[in-house]
């Protein structure tokens, strides 16, 4: 599902080129729920970052759901995103002036992935998944953190994805919160979906299939599931 | 709704009030621009059917004598579909008040058997009878006189008293007090009952065929004048006016345009607030946009949010501007109606005209927004979530930073006050045009007003405004500077705006940092005395550009006058100087505009919680 082959990416800084990934080889089947932990810094949200679409390589191949995404365009990597991918930011990330099912179904609108009438149905849907259809038409501000989050893992699976990404999804919630958050990434692996996961949390090896430690831009060690 | 369209509704409603602010900008050139172009509509179309209904001669034959057997063979020509002859006398007529105006005498043949140039009873006595005349409805206020009264008129060099009978409309005259010039009518009969010629020496034709082809008209024109050559008769001079239109219409409609075309410019230079504002909101939301194209909005649907709420500004423009310009469009074109001496038959107005105002409504706000957008959602996503908001790198890149750090030993918030003012330098520069060019119109305007006093005293004498001689004169510079103030209090509205929505920017771009300052040790009043000083500074920039841009102005509006002043013979060139009540009245209110732009934002900043103000993302 995702294939990264000798992958590195830099960027120009005023203080000169800083490489946050080296050479990286990666290979993720299908279902796997993968935790890639690390200190802040070492490279975590760079490797998401290429893996989701946000960004493209300096060198090396990556290729996610058949795509060549180093070989793509702004606009078509926006589409593949929205279809392929579904992304969880650390802080959430919700457009505030949106209400909350409107927020799940803006992917929606955006891929034009259902018919207008059945998005807000889907998008409840999805918001009973995680526990807050309750909440569907409060303004996220109205929410707290957990609550903000899930919703945020609901929109990120509004088009399907076969792919969902979390960078640092547990790191503003409380133990508890955290920890209904990771199951919930566990049952979606355990539906088939593709889980990556970049984290400090130690307890995301109680659910991860597999574990990958970078430091300074590589891999230092690989825990098979 | 789709979603797209709720957070276009929704972002709009949360920043309302610099919404409105732009919106209210807006609708200030887009209203000027629809009264404008409302009243050229209206008058373009009543000024030429009120003066079709005179059906005006198709050519004025100035020739010794028509008689009745003349005028006979005239109309019996193929070419002539028929004629009427006239005489104009010009002699002076004493007002009431003992002073003596111009007046324009017009011998009617036949006033029962008008057909051409034709001029309607107004009041009174129709015909006039034998020792009577009619005078222009206009007329009567420079004239000072009323019907009934007896009147004393001197045409070359003789006296004659005679009872105004009645009034009348004349459709082809201009207003008789913009002239100074009474226009009265009366019959041969009369004219010879006073001792003058009678003889009726102007041939009015109505040519057969296309009256409206000036070539056709030209020619058959030639051949009359050939004609009654041929037959023995002296013709001094043909004249053939621009057929179907007003003797007035090219230049009020020009006049017009230029107006229209200002209150366009207002409408373009309150464009300048639309970018201030969407590139503010761009930066704001940086990260919403890194989100919006993570979770897979392409540019073009992102961009297309944002062009939806300057679109929504265009739309509250418009909403506010019809009402208002339409308004403003029948008031204006009453006035103008009664300054070019013609009646409105229909107030309406076209489709084109609202049509074009809307597009242009909807069209400004885009077309200004479209240059932010494009920079905000041309970052990649990566861009956009990394993005901090705001830049601490901006300032003391370039030298005029620099420059701004080494001014002076002052005190730490008038030095903030003014560096800030470099920070955001597009939003400054645009707010800092506005005013400026406003500022160039309202000195050049006072100081046009000043100079053509001054020139028209030297021709005329000291204390001479108003008199009978230079009274022509004084309406029409009037005009020309009424003119120019308008345009500079729409401008100064306008830039009045801008500034205000480019403080109230500031405020919120900097929430953090006065934030910071309260948590040292600001007082709320110096932190508010910060934003003051930082619209102070902008204005006191705009005003000395301002006195710099009026000096071309006034000396070009001098250049002009001067070659005016050539063409009807008086000597010498206009005297040009600026008006340093000019120039320190629009520092006055430069200074007001900035206090009452500053005053609310600089509140706003002082009262915000020190807590508040630093946890603001």
């Amino acid at each position: 599902m995702i294939e990264l082959r000798r992958v590195s990416k830099s960027y120009d800084t005023p203080a000169g080129s800083f490489q946050a990934v080296r050479e990286i080889d990666l290979h993720v089947r299908a279902g796997e729920l993968v935790a890639v932990v690390g200190k802040s810094g070492s490279g975590k949200t760079t490797l998401l970052n290429l893996i989701s679409g946000i960004d493209r390589p300096t060198s090396g191949d990556v290729i996610v759901a058949g795509t060549a995404l180093h070989a793509s365009s702004e606009t078509a990597l926006a589409k593949w995103r929205g279809a392929t991918v579904g992304i969880v930011f650390q802080f959430f990330q919700l457009l505030p002036t949106l209400t909350v099912v409107e927020n799940v179904m803006l992917p929606m609108d955006f891929l034009g992935t259902r018919p207008v009438r059945s998005r807000r149905r889907h998008a409840l849907e999805l918001l009973a998944r995680v526990g807050l259809s309750d909440q569907a038409d409060k303004l996220p501000a109205t929410l707290s953190g957990g609550q903000q989050q899930r919703v945020a893992i609901a929109r990120a699976l509004a088009n399907d994805p076969p792919i969902v990404t979390a960078d640092e999804p547990t790191g503003n919630l409380d133990s508890e919160t955290a920890r209904a958050l990771l199951e919930l990434f566990r049952v979606l692996a355990a539906d088939g979906t593709t889980v990556v996961i970049a984290t400090h949390d130690r307890d995301i090896t109680r659910v991860a299939s597999r574990t990958l430690t970078i430091e300074d831009g590589r891999f230092l060690e690989v825990v098979p599931a | 709704m789709t979603t797209r369209w709720s957070k276009v509704a929704r972002d709009t409603w949360q920043a309302r009030t610099r919404a409105t602010l732009v919106v209210l900008a807006m609708s200030i050139g887009l209203s000027g621009f629809f009264a404008l172009l409302a009243t050229y509509a209206i008058l373009k179309r009543e000024i030429n059917r009120g003066y079709l209904e005179t059906n005006p001669a198709s050519a004025i034959v100035r020739t010794d004598a028509v008689d009745d057997s003349l005028l006979a063979a005239v109309i019996a020509r193929d070419d002539v579909d028929d004629a009427d002859a006239r005489r104009v006398v010009n002699g002076r007529i004493r007002a009431a008040d003992g002073s003596w105006r111009r007046l324009v005498l017009f011998i009617i043949r036949d006033f029962r058997q008008l057909r051409i140039s034709t001029v309607t009873s107004d009041r009174g006595e129709w015909p006039p009878a034998a020792g009577t005349l009619l005078i222009e409805r206009d007329a009567f206020q420079v004239a000072k006189t009323q019907v009934g009264q007896v009147v004393t008129m001197a045409i070359e060099g003789r006296e004659h008293e005679l009872r105004v009978a009645g009034g009348v409309h004349d459709a082809g005259q201009a207003q008789a007090r913009m002239e100074n010039s009474v226009y009265a009518y009366t019959t041969p009969e009369t004219l010879a009952m006073m001792g003058e010629t009678a003889a009726l020496d102007r041939l009015l034709i109505l040519v057969s065929g296309d009256r409206l082809d000036q070539m056709h008209v030209r020619r058959a024109a030639a051949d009359v004048k050939a004609w009654l050559e041929a037959q023995g008769h002296v013709v001094r001079r043909v004249d053939v006016p621009a057929p179907g239109q007003h003797p007035h219409s090219v230049i009020m409609g020009f006049l017009l345009l230029v107006m229209a075309a200002f209150g366009a410019f207002a409408l373009v230079l309150s464009g300048a607030i639309v970018v201030n504002l969407l590139s503010a909101m761009m930066t704001h939301e940086r990260r919403q946009i890194g989100v919006m194209k993570a979770v897979g909005g392409t540019r073009g649907q992102i961009a297309a949010i944002y062009l939806g709420e300057a679109a929504l500004f265009g739309l509250g423009a418009i909403a506010v501007a019809m009402p208002i310009g339409l308004l403003g469009g029948h008031a204006l074109s009453r006035y103008f109606g009664v300054l070019l001496n013609f009646d409105l038959v229909s107030m309406a107005v076209p489709a084109w005209v609202f049509l074009l105002v809307v597009v242009i409504g909807f069209l400004v706000p885009i077309a200004a927004a479209a240059y932010p957008v494009a920079v905000g959602t041309g970052m990649t996503a990566r861009e956009a979530i990394a993005a901090a908001g705001i830049e601490l790198s901006a300032f003391g890149a370039r030298p005029l930073d620099r420059w701004l750090c080494g001014i002076g030993r002052a005190g730490t918030p008038l030095l903030l006050g003014v560096r800030n003012s470099a920070r955001r330098r597009a939003r400054a520069s645009l707010t800092i045009v506005t005013l400026t060019i406003a500022g160039a119109f309202f000195i050049s305007a006072l100081s046009f007003r000043t100079s053509m006093m001054a020139t028209l005293d030297r021709f005329f004498g000291e204390n001479s405004y108003g008199a009978d001689a230079r009274y022509a004169f004084d309406q029409h510079m009037l005009m020309i500077y009424v003119f120019l103030i308008v345009v500079a209090a729409v401008l100064a509205g306008v830039g009045g705006l801008g500034l205000m929505t480019a403080t109230s920017l500031n405020v919120l771009d900097r929430r953090r940092e006065l934030g910071v300052l309260r948590a040292i040790g600001g007082t709320p009043a110096m932190v508010g005395s910060i934003v003051v000083i930082e619209a102070v500074f902008v204005v006191v920039l705009a005003w000395i550009l301002g006195v710099a841009g009026a000096w071309p102005i006034i000396a070009a509006l001098g250049a002009l006058m001067t070659g005016l002043m050539s063409l009807v013979k008086m000597r010498g060139s206009m005297i040009v100087s600026l008006s340093p009540a000019a120039v320190f009245g629009w520092l006055a209110i430069v200074m007001a505009l900035a206090a009452i732009a500053s005053l609310v934002p600089a509140i706003t900043a002082s009262r915000r919680s020190v807590r508040e103000a630093i946890s603001y993302e």
